[in-house]
């Protein structure tokens, strides 16, 4: 008995090793697959090719004009993606299930689809173009595009990671809060709000992320002017394959930057205000 | 046996018919085609390092340019120039000035306040430039001084996008109420369009040097007039050279050209090559020398 015991505290161990490697290896090797072809574009840039496009001001009003839009974006999508999250993860609706399904519709389907679908919107006789238009907003070939197109794109990101974030918070919480006499708004700021601050600001960094990269339903709505990727790709149709690399590797060196200031921000202000209880 | 293709997006019609009709005949023959810019595919090729049989383009000049180098290991060596096509404004009925507007009094409907009118980037299509040309022109033809800029003030920046197919969805949803493009994608989309007159559309060989008196510029320079003739060539590096000859044969034999007059394209028999010498010897027959401009 206490041989096959040993033999079985063998086994147990060799495999838990043979486990870990496993997760490591397969892991790894989509980190690896991640990072090849982003450490290739930035090896096919020569320094000098990455100062031009750091002098070139197309490139430089492109990624401005994508950082200011993405981070519109990304806020009005947290602002009404958030009060959805809390939604979707509290009540109990029919039709829930359909709500759930047209918030991850944007994932599915074309984005020059979209942009189309979006044009009959927003185009100067669409539902919300035509009576915007009196009001002397257009949505073609203006930032307003460029900014509807990238909520739409971004949009689930928020509410599907903050809505699994609020679902991780304990529901008995919330009720002792509400027993205590807290007003619903109140339980919402001091108990749910703190305790999926992860949740939101990840939601929110990665709508921000997934607006600056979305080419194909923001240049049916607005080519000029041009964000960061539709830049790139008219560098590349115009110049060739050093200029738009250099031009990209930049756009990704200002983003990395950006999502660091983030994170920092986020630990500073803004995380305290949102993780703050009393 | 797969036969690789990339060519201009106005081609995807014909070549696409084509080419069903190719592997009917070859039956062990699979045609992959892709369609896009003219540049953009050119650039498949000699930045991307894609290897495709055969390179359709819309504007022949861009083959020379971007092909013919490096000296040594030039990615082509030949074009040839098979079908033409011609610049026109298409509409709806529900475009501003839909119900007055003729291949006379074009330019004065285009130039109205508040009219749309889309268009392709001058500085990476050659539709967009194309059209500078086509208005240039215009404007000596009808002795309309300012022609030219009162219509493009109606095709402002917001109007312009990469290629201008991207723009039919726009015109059809409202948002523009003309577009430049060419006159065989009016007619495979059923669209109205202006039947512009032979001196300024471009669509003519023959007057090649009245074109080149049209002078616009753009990101890349000025660019003079060229008449509108698509042109074909077989890289250098083509893996299936051979077949990619039996499908150029079969586009400028009697099968092709019907197509190709069926989309909307304009004739240009004989087939024009631009050294008729450089050329595989089973094509040399089908073409004559380009006219000397």
């Amino acid at each position: 008995m206490g041989g096959a015991q040993a033999r079985v505290a063998g086994f147990r161990y060799a495999p838990r090793q043979a486990f870990t490697v496993a997760m490591w290896l397969l892991g790894g090797l989509l980190v690896v697959f991640i990072i090849l072809p982003m450490v290739r574009l930035a090896l096919a840039t020569s320094a000098d090719s990455l100062a031009g496009a750091i002098r070139n001001p197309d490139v430089r009003a492109s990624i401005q004009l994508s950082l200011k839009d993405a981070l519109a974006a990304a806020a009005i999508a947290t602002l009404c993606g958030v009060p959805l999250a809390w939604v979707l993860a509290r009540k109990h609706f029919p039709g829930k299930g359909l709500v759930e399904g047209i918030v991850d519709l944007p994932l599915a389907v074309p984005h020059t689809v979209v942009g189309i679908a979006l044009l009959f919107v927003f185009g100067r006789k669409g539902w919300v173009g035509a009576p915007a238009g009196h009001l002397g907003i257009s949505f073609f070939g203006t930032e307003w595009g460029i900014i509807v197109g990238m909520m739409f794109v971004s949009a689930p990101f928020v509410v599907d990671t903050v809505r699994v974030a609020i679902e991780d918070v304990d529901p008995r919480l919330e009720q002792a809060a509400r027993t205590l006499g807290a007003s619903q708004w109140q339980t919402f700021r001091h108990v749910t709000l703190p305790l999926s601050t992860r949740g939101v600001l990840s939601g929110f960094v990665l709508a921000y992320a997934r607006a600056i990269s979305e080419f194909g339903a923001v240049v049916i709505l607005a080519y000029f002017p041009m964000t960061a990727p539709v830049e790139v790709y008219d560098l590349y149709l115009q110049k060739g394959l050093d200029e738009s690399a250099a031009a990209a590797v930049l756009l990704l060196i200002v983003t990395l930057a950006t999502f660091l200031v983030f994170r920092s921000l986020t630990a500073g202000g803004v995380g305290r205000w949102l993780s703050t209880r009393t | 046996m797969t036969l690789t293709i990339f060519a201009a997006g106005t081609l995807a019609g014909p070549f696409n018919a084509l080419d069903k009709a190719f592997s009917a005949k070859y039956p062990n023959v699979t045609i992959h085609a892709q369609f896009g810019g003219s540049v953009a595919e050119v650039k498949q090729v000699t930045q991307l390092g894609l290897q495709a049989d055969v390179v359709g383009v819309a504007d022949y000049t861009v083959i020379p340019k971007y092909m013919f180098a490096p000296a040594n290991k030039a990615w082509a060596t030949w074009y040839v120039g098979f079908a033409s096509n011609a610049i026109t404004f298409v509409y709806t009925p529900k475009s501003k000035g839909a119900s007055t507007i003729t291949a006379d009094n074009w330019y004065k409907v285009l130039a109205e306040p508040g009219v749309q009118i889309g268009r392709s980037n001058p500085d990476t299509d050659p539709s967009g430039y194309q059209t500078l040309q086509m208005l240039d022109l215009a404007e000596r033809y009808y002795k309309s001084p300012g022609l030219a800029a009162a219509i493009l003030k109606n095709a402002p920046a917001t109007n312009i996008r990469d290629t201008e197919t991207a723009l039919l969805g726009t015109l059809q949803a409202g948002q523009i109420d003309y577009l430049a493009i060419y006159r065989s994608d009016a007619i495979q989309h059923n669209l109205k369009y202006l039947d512009l007159p032979t001196a300024i559309n471009l669509s003519d060989a023959a007057q090649a040097s009245a074109y080149a008196k049209a002078t616009v510029q753009t990101k890349n320079g000025a660019l003079s007039g060229n008449p509108i003739i698509y042109a074909v060539t077989i890289p250098t590096n083509a893996p299936h050279a051979e077949w990619a000859q039996r499908w150029i044969e079969f586009v400028l034999g009697p099968d092709g050209q019907k197509e190709l007059a069926k989309d909307g394209f304009g004739d240009v028999t004989p087939a024009l090559a631009n050294q008729q010498s450089a050329l595989p010897p089973s094509l040399q027959p089908l073409t004559a020398q380009w006219p000397a401009r």
